[in-house]
């Protein structure tokens, strides 16, 4: 690949990539209420979202619902992880490694629709708890890849020389791999936070009255048509993202220049 | 004297279709400096780990100061062990790591203090205690997995290849610094190596390890002058074989023949009609006097400072190697080359 | 030799329950009620179906029913025009959007991975960023830009190109452009990496035998990196025809989707168990060609 060519297939990819997140952006301080139509620079938007109440209420919701779901398939994809990576083949290995990474290639709207049967069979109310439920099967798949890969990595001897020393397997995990683990485990919060925070399809199907997200929120404005405070509310959510992003990078950079 | 401190008893370990290791029985004495010397694969880190409780026997019995260690998870077992990658927590400072052990052992806080400060003292450590190991050399490294080992004051302690990661140089003067330390804290060595070398200068005792059995036990001097088997010659030092019919044999000596001619070999009892015979570069001399002469074209010959070595091809084909002064063969000569009747040991094939 | 599955310790065994056993409830046991509902008739009610059959009725009471199950759900789907073509259509478009994205996505991975080594992070970093925001809102900003009156058409008409706009939203190739933009990431990702794990010797290797620059990427570099080519296209394939918020935000009204059919039937219609057939017949076509891929490689 001659250097040209190079630099030509990076600006035209990213320019493809990023133009439209640019425009969307660039938009949002659109003082006119025709989105297309430039009409000078404002923050009117910005006014409005902030006052239009239920928005406020379901970017709550949704925000709840990730921290809450990525949390518990972090800590489920921990276990999950070690099971696969350490305890050789068991028992029923098979059927849990289906069962774990379907949900990554299975189209949304397959798990969403079958967790509301369950939700209906059993009766349960929909709400708050079963987004949270729908929301972690989704995401623990994902997050036991982010772990589970640097597990692979480690260096067993490692916890065999803290066993050497005294350590119990436990002890000799906690104090030694989990430290290492950190960052992966990190990874794999963020990951299944925004998966939670993006996912409009799964919660249509798992939410009920009073536990709209913001997707399902933006979805129901967005088939009205575009609006300017559409485009404000995507770039208050791209900053959030970018920024989260950004601490994740920094954090793994200064762990790498260590 | 006392139990050794570290008896392995009948102990075997299948891995899918090869025994890694095959009916071992073996004992390390207190205080001892003791190698098992192997190529890879021959099963002694296998052997090592089965001492640390990283492996089960799939038969047999592992004593540590003659209490049967079948049941007892590495965490629990009175030995420690350097790792041949060293194994050093990444995240944990020199101090730290070394204060990994101690910790785990429930002393408290002070004696772990003056532990660290005494390990980073006989390793030479000072100034370190707070680097992390990426931080360190490839020799500073060495020295805090050693440290760190030692620090639960073991009576024994297991090292896989301890000085495989060092450079030529560096490892000479480790060599002497295990040492050292061995025998001032009086701590038993079980050291795994593949290098003859550093097995012959640091160990009172060697065990030669093949396809999961020991081929030969003993002292250094011992193995290498009196090797017991073909393989344990090859691998330990350079020699040369001679093979063939016996042909004639009184009380002390047997005539073999052999490609290039017949010759004559003291013995012990050796009773075969078919012998093999080692003898070492060394043990050769260019020139006439001795009973056993074989004569060759000098091949080749490789300068190593304080000598060199020449590689003769004998009028059998076969290539004869011979220690002498540098400078003392030339490529091309033809010569003759002597050797006695008890420069030559009979090994078993 | 085949390591015997093992029984695990009552530590080990803790530490496996917690998530398979979630994975029961909430993946599983799911999973087999959308089979069983596949199986029901439709019915105005809450829910809106009548079972079958029980799972609680005992094997045998099932088996017998067996011979008699209502395989409506699946007759109407065979029978409805509506879900072959959706099914046909999902395939087809996801199978474009792909094939158009491996063609960007491979030269962006290739540039990335020949850039400077400390730059490569950063570059990969920037061209998977977009998959960490909305998706929601990746494809609204292609709204703003396809509509009638957007800013493509608005660009076009104001360079003078054309006259009238071009009616580019709520058509297939919408949908397309949509899809192939979303994805992007996820087929630049695995062939950047299959592309970075080469050894630069095999190409210099390939150049110190004579080979051209073009004849080296066509004899090396191409065939080294066709797993991940394959592995991007699957990772961006499979969630493609199953997609619903692109055709629904991106398409027209006649752009059916195999996702939106289902949504459809399960929201507006609540045909429950047609959206379940709906829902078998789709991880069969999905789940199909990877066992079977997965079968050939070993």
């Amino acid at each position: 690949m001659t250097m040209f060519a190079r630099r030509a297939a990076l600006l035209a990819g990213f320019l493809f990539l990023y133009a439209p997140i640019a425009l969307l952006v660039v938009y949002s301080f659109n003082a006119s209420r025709l989105v297309t139509v430039w009409g000078g620079f404002s923050t009117r938007w910005y006014g409005a979202l902030l006052a239009n109440e239920q928005m406020l209420a379901s970017a709550a919701t949704s925000l709840k619902v990730a921290a809450l779901s990525a949390a518990l398939s972090t800590v489920l994809a921990l276990m999950a992880a070690v099971a696969l990576e350490r305890f050789g083949r068991f028992g029923g290995r098979t059927l849990f490694v289906g069962a774990l990474f379907a949900p990554i290639v299975m189209p949304e709207i397959v798990l969403g629709l079958s967790l509301l049967l369950v939700f209906v069979a059993l009766d349960l109310p929909r709400g708050f708890w079963t987004v949270v439920a729908a929301h972690t099967t989704f995401s623990l798949g994902f997050a036991t890849v982010a772990i589970r890969a640097r597990l692979a990595t480690l260096d067993r001897s490692l916890e065999e020389a803290a066993q050497d020393l005294g350590a119990t397997p436990l002890a000799a995990f906690a104090h030694v791999a989990v430290p290492q683990l950190l960052p992966a485990i990190a990874g794999a919060y963020a990951m299944a936070f925004i998966l939670s925070l993006d996912d409009l399809v799964i919660a249509s199907f798992t939410s009920g009255p009073g536990s709209t997200t913001l997707p399902m929120r933006i979805y129901s404005q967005v088939r009205l048509g575009v609006s300017p405070e559409i485009n404000a509310a995507s770039t208050l959510l791209l900053a959030f993202g970018s920024l989260a992003l950004g601490a994740l990078a920094f954090v793994s950079w200064r762990r790498g220049e260590k | 004297m006392n139990d050794p401190v570290l008896r392995f008893d009948r102990v075997s370990k299948q891995f899918g279709a090869t025994r890694a290791v095959d009916d071992v029985s073996l004992e390390v004495r207190a205080g001892e400096f003791f190698a098992l010397l192997g190529p890879s694969g021959c099963g002694k880190t296998t052997l090592m780990r089965m001492a640390a409780g990283f492996e089960t026997p799939d038969t047999g019995a592992v004593f540590i100061d003659g209490a049967d260690m079948r049941a007892t998870p590495p965490h629990r077992r009175p030995v420690n062990m350097m790792f041949q990658s060293y194994a050093l927590f990444p995240h944990l400072t020199v101090a730290d790591n070394i204060a990994f052990g101690l910790k785990r052992m429930g002393v408290d806080r002070a004696t772990i203090v003056t532990r660290v400060a005494e390990m980073v003292r006989i390793a030479q450590l000072q100034g370190m205690e707070r680097r992390k190991p990426a931080q360190l050399s490839g020799g500073q490294r060495q020295r805090v997995a050693l440290a760190r080992a030692l620090a639960r004051g073991p009576k024994l302690l297991l090292l896989d290849e301890p000085l495989g990661a060092l450079d030529r140089k560096l490892r000479e003067e480790t060599q002497f610094e295990l040492m050292q330390i061995q025998k001032k804290l009086n701590v038993a060595f079980l050291v795994v190596t593949h290098d003859q070398d550093e097995a012959l200068a640091m160990a009172d005792r060697i065990a030669i390890m093949r396809a999961g059995r020991i081929e030969q036990l003993g002292a250094p001097g011992e193995i290498y002058a009196r090797p017991r088997t073909k393989f344990v010659a090859g691998f330990v030092g350079e020699t040369n074989f001679f093979e063939g019919r016996v042909i004639a044999r009184d009380a002390h000596a047997i005539r073999i023949e052999t490609p290039d001619g017949v010759i004559e070999i003291a013995h012990e009892g050796f009773s075969g009609d078919h012998a093999i015979v080692s003898v070492r570069p060394e043990r050769i001399a260019p020139g006439g006097a001795g009973r056993n002469s074989v004569a060759g074209e000098v091949q080749d010959v490789i300068f190593r400072g304080d000598h060199s070595l020449a590689r003769v091809r004998l009028s059998s084909g076969a290539l004869l190697r011979v220690a002498a002064d540098a400078g003392a063969l030339a490529q091309g000569a033809r010569a003759t080359f002597a050797f006695g009747a008890n420069d030559g040991v009979i090994v078993d094939g | 030799m085949v390591e015997r599955a093992r029984r695990l310790g009552a530590g080990r065994r803790a530490i496996l329950a917690a998530p398979y056993l979630w994975l029961v409830a909430f993946f599983l046991v799911p999973l087999a009620l959308v089979f069983k509902i596949s199986l029901s008739r439709s019915a105005i009610a809450q829910p809106p179906y009548v079972p079958t059959f029980d799972f609680g009725e005992g094997l045998s009471a099932i088996l017998d029913k067996a011979r008699t199950f209502g395989l409506d759900a699946y007759r109407g789907l065979f029978a409805d025009p509506l879900y072959f073509e959706a099914y046909l259509t999902s395939l087809a478009l996801a199978g474009l959007a792909t094939a158009i994205a491996v063609a960007i996505a491979y030269p962006i991975a290739l540039a990335i991975a020949r850039s400077d080594k400390r730059l490569r992070p950063v570059l990969i970093g920037l061209a998977v960023a977009p998959f960490w925001t909305s998706f929601l809102i990746r494809v609204y900003a292609w709204i703003m830009i396809l509509k009638d009156e957007g800013l493509f058409n608005r660009a076009l008409m104001a360079l003078g190109i054309i006259d009238a706009p071009l009616p580019i939203l709520a058509t297939n190739a919408a949908v397309t452009i949509g899809m192939v933009y979303s994805y992007l990431p996820f087929v630049v990702l695995p062939i950047y990496a299959a592309l970075e794990a080469q050894d630069e010797s095999l190409r210099e290797a390939a150049a110190d035998l004579g080979a051209a620059p073009l004849a080296t990427f066509l004899t090396v570099t191409l065939p080294l990196s066709a797993t991940g080519v394959v592995a991007g296209a699957l990772l961006m394939f499979i969630p493609a025809v199953g997609e619903f918020v692109i055709p629904d935000l991106l398409g027209g009204s006649d752009t059916m989707m195999i996702g939106r059919v289902m949504w459809n039937d399960f929201f507006e219609n609540r045909d429950w168990p047609a959206a379940s057939a709906g829902a078998i017949v789709l991880i069969a076509l999905l789940v199909g060609p990877i066992v079977w891929i997965e079968r050939r490689r070993t």
